[in-house]
């Protein structure tokens, strides 16, 4: 968000998460065969120049599941996996403002559809939801001082346009954090909320079988910690879990990542 | 598992197809009817056979059941149908206008099965495609009215029960 020429930010990082049970449109818990997804991914923010941040997320995603044995009499089901380029993210964010302890940005996202939004036998094993994104937001930040600790905060709220009958959603985010011990350890939490405005045209009558690739809503609330190894290399360990939810698998994710920072 | 194809027929709210026509009129107007005990569906139609002149043992084939769509999981699935024979003497599933289905639910298919948990050894009708409103599934010959005792709704990605009905 603080945007300056030459530096950049570059992160190899993966999540993942494993499921048996999901929420349904109405919210509610059912059961599903265990599936899994596990994406690695590499993202990159660099400044072009003082005011203008490019940023990328290239996302590689395995979709699976495990094989299905039952002893009630229910068909088993081989196991299946789908590995593939998932949807890329390609971005600009612009600077508006910059005061001392405060900064205000606008971004513009292009959810580039390069995922796979048929894979598998029964074209359920989604990388990708197949639709172009468009999410513009306006960013906020500023940096405050508890006692002796420094700590950050960021928010932001966009808007996803999407496309081919998907419903459009509002996506809303807020992450604190401070460092610790001698700014070798960095924790943060998050708070990530996305809704739809559930005007899309597409239901599992058209979608091809998409799983929870429309009208999901959710609310999660993460944290994460991050050491630095150096002044430029880092790691991290995040975990997350829904707090509130709508056509999405009820399971925590777990992340990880090493990053640079230029 | 049987593989032949049935036909799904989908009509409008408000207007009925043949199919279900016949199939009404001949629930009306039928005789000798008899009701099954089960939780969801009614035998409407029968016809009966008298075996040797002087034996008072009746066999009623019924020619048609009535039943509810029940959910069993979170998902809205809901409605109504008539099973039995139409006047150009085909199997038919006739589901009823107050039928709805949740558009959520990923690949939904819908079976009839003797075991109400399971489609294993139960004939695949074929992936729901109407979410809403009156439709009909014609079965092919081979499928007599009483092989299967329960129509079956099930979510094939997650291989779990959507819902149900008792026919008999």
């Amino acid at each position: 968000m603080d945007s300056k020429k030459g530096t950049g930010y570059y992160k190899v990082g993966a999540w993942f998460l494993e499921a048996d049970q999901h929420y349904t449109d109405q919210g509610l818990l059912d059961p599903n065969a265990t599936r899994g997804v596990f994406v690695t991914s590499v993202y990159g923010r660099h400044g072009i120049s003082d005011k203008i941040t490019l940023v990328g997320y290239i996302p590689f995603t395995r979709v699976y599941q495990n094989e299905q044995v039952f002893t009630s009499g229910n068909p088993g089901q081989p196991g299946e996996a789908v590995n593939s380029l998932g949807d890329i993210d390609l971005a600009v964010e612009i600077q508006i403002l910059k005061r001392p302890k405060w900064v205000l940005a606008t971004s513009l996202t292009l959810g580039i559809p390069s995922g796979n939004n048929s894979g598998g036998s029964d074209g359920s094993y989604q990388t990708g939801d197949g639709e172009f994104n468009q999410i513009l937001k306006v960013l906020a930040g500023t940096s405050f001082k508890i006692t002796k600790h420094s700590f950050y905060a960021k928010a932001s709220v966009g808007v996803n346009n999407r496309s081919n009958g998907f419903s459009d959603e509002i996506r809303l985010s807020i992450e604190t954090g401070s460092q610790l011990f001698k700014n070798k350890f960095l924790l943060l939490a998050r708070l990530n909320t996305i809704q739809s405005f559930f005007n899309g045209s597409l239901s599992a009558e058209n979608s091809n079988g998409s799983i929870f690739a429309n009208n999901v809503e959710v609310t999660n609330l993460g944290g994460e910690i991050n050491y630095f190894i150096t002044k430029k290399w880092s790691a991290s360990l995040g975990y997350s879990v829904p707090l509130s939810r709508k056509n999405i698998y009820k399971a925590p994710a777990v992340s990880g990542g090493i990053a640079y920072k230029l | 598992m049987t593989t032949d194809t049935a036909t799904t027929t989908s009509t409008t709210s408000g207007t009925t197809s043949n199919t279900t026509d016949s199939n009404t009129s001949t629930s009306t107007t039928g005789s000798n009817t008899a009701t099954t005990t089960t939780n969801t569906a009614t035998s409407t139609t029968n016809t009966s056979t008298k075996i040797g002149d002087d034996d008072d043992v009746v066999v009623t084939a019924p020619q048609s059941y009535q039943g509810t769509i029940q959910t069993t999981s979170s998902y809205v699935l809901t409605g109504s149908y008539e099973y039995g024979i139409n006047d150009a003497g085909q199997l038919v599933l006739d589901i009823g206008d107050d039928y709805e289905a949740s558009t959520a639910i990923p690949r939904l298919f819908v079976y009839l099965t003797n075991n109400p948990n399971s489609p294993s050894g139960g004939y695949e009708i074929g992936e729901v495609t109407v979410f809403s409103g009156a439709h009909s599934y014609i079965l092919p010959s081979s499928i007599d009215i009483n092989d299967y005792k329960y129509i079956l709704y099930w979510c094939k990605p997650y291989i779990v029960k959507v819902g149900d009905s008792t026919i008999f």
